[in-house]
């Protein structure tokens, strides 16, 4: 018989990839079933008490770490005093020192003077204050980290104004800085095209799109996803623009994100269109519409790269918009002996293209449930458990609090795969795979390894649907990851736009 | 013999040595005096009275040997240069400091809390203590400074490993291994490859002594 036991760390702060390599640890003990440790936040109780874990005894705070084990009674013990042990000395983690890297931010700027930019990873809580410590010292920052308060943000952001230097972040996962990829970037080409992103995975999207079309970006600034608020107004994003505008190597710019606040876009829009520079608007699923040439505005990511590369190549963007427009109706006579009945569970680990391809069901079959919805009446009132067609976005803070990025790891979105594959009223499973720097070296092991054993169960009732955003040149190799995902019979899609459509295709 | 070159205060007349320790790629021997000599097949493993070496001679422990090294070049100066750090590189040494507040070389910056640089020798982990090497490293950089090293720091025989009161006795006297030189070398200059690679390779000293020695430096800047 399989016993659980919950250990209680009081106030142990532990990085996530601390923490996954210690509960890889204790799964290869034997007798252990089950192992995880995670901050004790209120979503993290949730989805240990859904893995069937008892929790409501815990007495813990989010600065309290959770060790919770299941397996044989008789290791259990041994196992909590294992992880304690690793904690100290975590496994992958060298003790014995390797090649000296500066500690403190001094430090590192004593060894490279010359530096003019920061990227900042650390918790979320003093990540702030280290910001503000780089502004100090003349550097542009890019702040990976999230849960910064937006008080924190607001403040950074005008200092930075002040200074002439841009914050990139908070919750800036993604940038590239004169080709050169920063946080989560593909490995494309280096080109005319200049990006400003308020979306991480939107900004990869519409990076990977490009190269796919034989262009490439020379600058990509990420803002992170609340700077386009009507609270923050903006503030990098103008800024990343008029630098952009003003850069001679930049021909054609390129916006991204989802719709700003109103008088955020005006202002956006007022800038770009002063600056005289051919530009794709690709604010997902934004009001604003028709194309003032050569501004385009457009509606999904594909669309604004094969606006965007037609502008670079000198040819003519609406053509290369109407011919991509043409290809997702062909979806259709593809998905025709794909047909399945039921509903749709997206996967996804990447948040813009969640909700892009919420955008685009939600026009083809109707509203679409989510824990990062469209509109506040699908919200899902536990992201744990779907209703009629939901698409989950696994990079919600809810599921990163002390635990890996979905990018990072995809075992609990996997583990979603296979649940989601034993409801009778599924007939289409889609997902993705981002691929990239810093992503999990082989993402599409990690789902294709659950499609073939939900497969097993469900047999043929579930179609699968994925979109593997990535370069060749990509650690992973996108060709590789897109095989391997295809081995296990899922059908993988050109972009993220032609992934949604196929399977609203496939039920509708 | 394999003999390539020695340290330039390897004494001339052959000496008669016993083996006491043998590494993979060092063997330390002691003199009838007590010192430490070694025999290195790497040349960055070079200190005071030591001999490089093609390879490591087959020596037993406990082995006597005798040591003929007069027709050897001289292939290292183990003397600290006399040129102080530059103050650029201040805020670096600061954070050596840092080694002391995580395990395993906290204990000794617990015991330095308490405000006796002396009591932390023989304290700590390490094949030679951590204690004494943060010692040793407050005595380099007491030296580097161009002051005298205060004797009330220098610690008793029995307060440590014969192997580590060598090491200290060298330090005071302002003599020390090539790793460390370099590091020494490359805080007086400007360039920070240089400096990046000495650091790297003081970080490579034994599982903790790299750290407690630059931890010793800094302090020994600041004082």
């Amino acid at each position: 018989m399989l016993l659980q036991r919950i250990h209680v760390e009081k106030g142990a702060y532990y990085d996530s990839v601390t923490l996954m390599l210690v509960a890889r640890e204790l799964q290869s003990m034997e007798g252990i079933e089950e192992a995880s440790l995670n901050m004790a936040t209120e979503a993290n109780l949730k989805i240990l008490a859904a893995a069937g874990f008892g929790v409501s005894d815990i007495q813990a705070g989010q600065s309290d770490l959770l060790i919770a084990v299941r397996g044989d009674g008789s290791v259990l013990e041994a196992a909590i005093e294992k992880a304690r042990e690793l904690l100290k000395n975590p496994p992958g983690r060298k003790s014995t020192p390797g090649e000296y890297r500066p500690k403190s931010l001094d430090g590192a700027l004593s060894m490279l003077p010359e530096a003019n930019m920061a990227l900042i990873s650390i918790a979320g809580r003093y990540a702030g204050d280290e910001a503000d410590k780089c502004l100090d010292a003349g550097l542009h920052v890019m702040l990976y980290s999230d849960n910064v308060p937006i008080e924190k943000e607001i403040s950074l952001k005008n200092k930075a104004k002040e200074k002439g230097l841009l914050v990139m972040g908070p919750d800036c996962g993604t940038a590239v800085i004169r080709g050169v990829g920063l946080g989560f970037a593909n490995a494309c080409p280096t080109g005319p095209v200049g990006l400003v992103a308020a979306a991480g995975t939107g900004l990869q999207e519409v990076h990977v799109q490009l190269a796919r079309r034989g262009v490439g970006v020379l600058h990509a600034i990420g803002t992170g996803g609340r700077d386009v608020k009507e609270e923050v107004g903006g503030i990098t994003f103008s800024m990343g623009l008029e630098a952009l505008l003003c850069d001679e190597e930049i021909q054609v710019v390129v916006l991204i994100g989802k719709p700003p606040a109103p008088s955020v876009e005006e202002r956006i829009l007022r800038i770009l269109e002063g600056g005289k520079k051919p530009a794709a608007v690709g604010f997902i699923g934004g009001k604003a519409s028709g194309d003032k040439p050569p501004l385009y505005l457009c509606r999904e990511l594909e669309e604004t790269a094969a606006v965007a590369a037609a502008l670079a190549n000198g040819k003519d963007p609406s053509s290369a918009r109407e011919e991509l427009f043409k290809s997702y109706e062909r979806l259709k006579e593809k998905a025709a002996p794909m047909k399945r009945k039921g509903f749709i569970r997206g996967l996804y680990s990447g948040g813009t293209l969640c909700y892009e391809a919420q955008l685009i069901a939600t026009g083809l079959i109707g509203s679409v449930y989510s824990n990062a919805p469209l509109a506040s009446e699908m919200k899902l009132a536990d992201s744990l458990k779907s209703r009629g067609h939901t698409m989950v976005d696994y990079g919600e803070d809810e599921f990163t609090q002390g635990r890996l990025h979905p990018m990072m790891d995809s075992t609990f979105r996997a583990e979603r795969l296979l649940s989601e594959s034993q409801d009778p009223d599924v007939g289409v499973i889609l997902f993705d795979c981002v691929l990239g720097y810093g992503c999990h070296p082989n993402p599409a092991g990690q789902m294709a390894e659950a499609v073939e054993k939900a497969r097993k169960k469900a047999g043929g009732r579930i179609a699968y649907v994925a979109y593997v955003c990535g370069v060749d040149a990509d650690p992973q190799g996108a060709t590789e990851q897109r095989k391997i995902l295809e081995e296990a019979g899922v059908t993988v899609c050109d972009s993220n736009a032609e992934a949604a459509r196929l399977a609203c295709y496939i039920v509708g | 013999m394999s003999f390539i070159g020695r340290s330039s205060d390897w004494q001339m007349a052959p000496l008669r040595l016993v083996v006491v320790e043998r590494h993979k790629s060092v063997i330390n021997l002691r003199s009838r005096a007590g010192r430490r000599y070694s025999v290195v097949t790497k040349g960055e493993d070079m200190g005071p009275r030591s001999i490089l070496s093609k390879r490591l001679p087959d020596w037993s422990m406990g082995e006597e040997v005798m040591v003929f090294a007069e027709a050897l070049p001289v292939c290292y100066d183990p003397e600290i240069p006399k040129t102080p750090p530059s103050r650029r590189w201040r805020p670096l040494w600061f954070e050596w400091l840092d080694f002391l507040a995580e395990p395993p070389l906290d204990v000794v910056g617990k015991e330095l809390a308490k405000g006796d640089l002396s009591s932390v020798a023989g304290l700590g982990p390490g094949l030679t203590p951590a204690g004494d090497d943060l010692l040793a490293g407050y005595m380099t950089a007491t030296k580097l400074r161009g002051e005298t090293v205060p004797a009330q720091i220098f610690p008793k025989m029995d307060t440590t490993t014969w192997l580590s009161f060598d090491i200290l006795r060298d330090a005071f006297a302002g003599l020390v291994w090539r790793r460390i030189k370099d590091l020494c070398d490359a805080l007086a200059g400007e360039g920070v490859s240089l400096l990046e690679e000495s650091l790297t390779s003081c970080l490579a000293m034994g599982h903790t002594s790299g750290r407690a020695y630059l931890a010793g430096m800094a302090l020994g800047f600041e004082a």
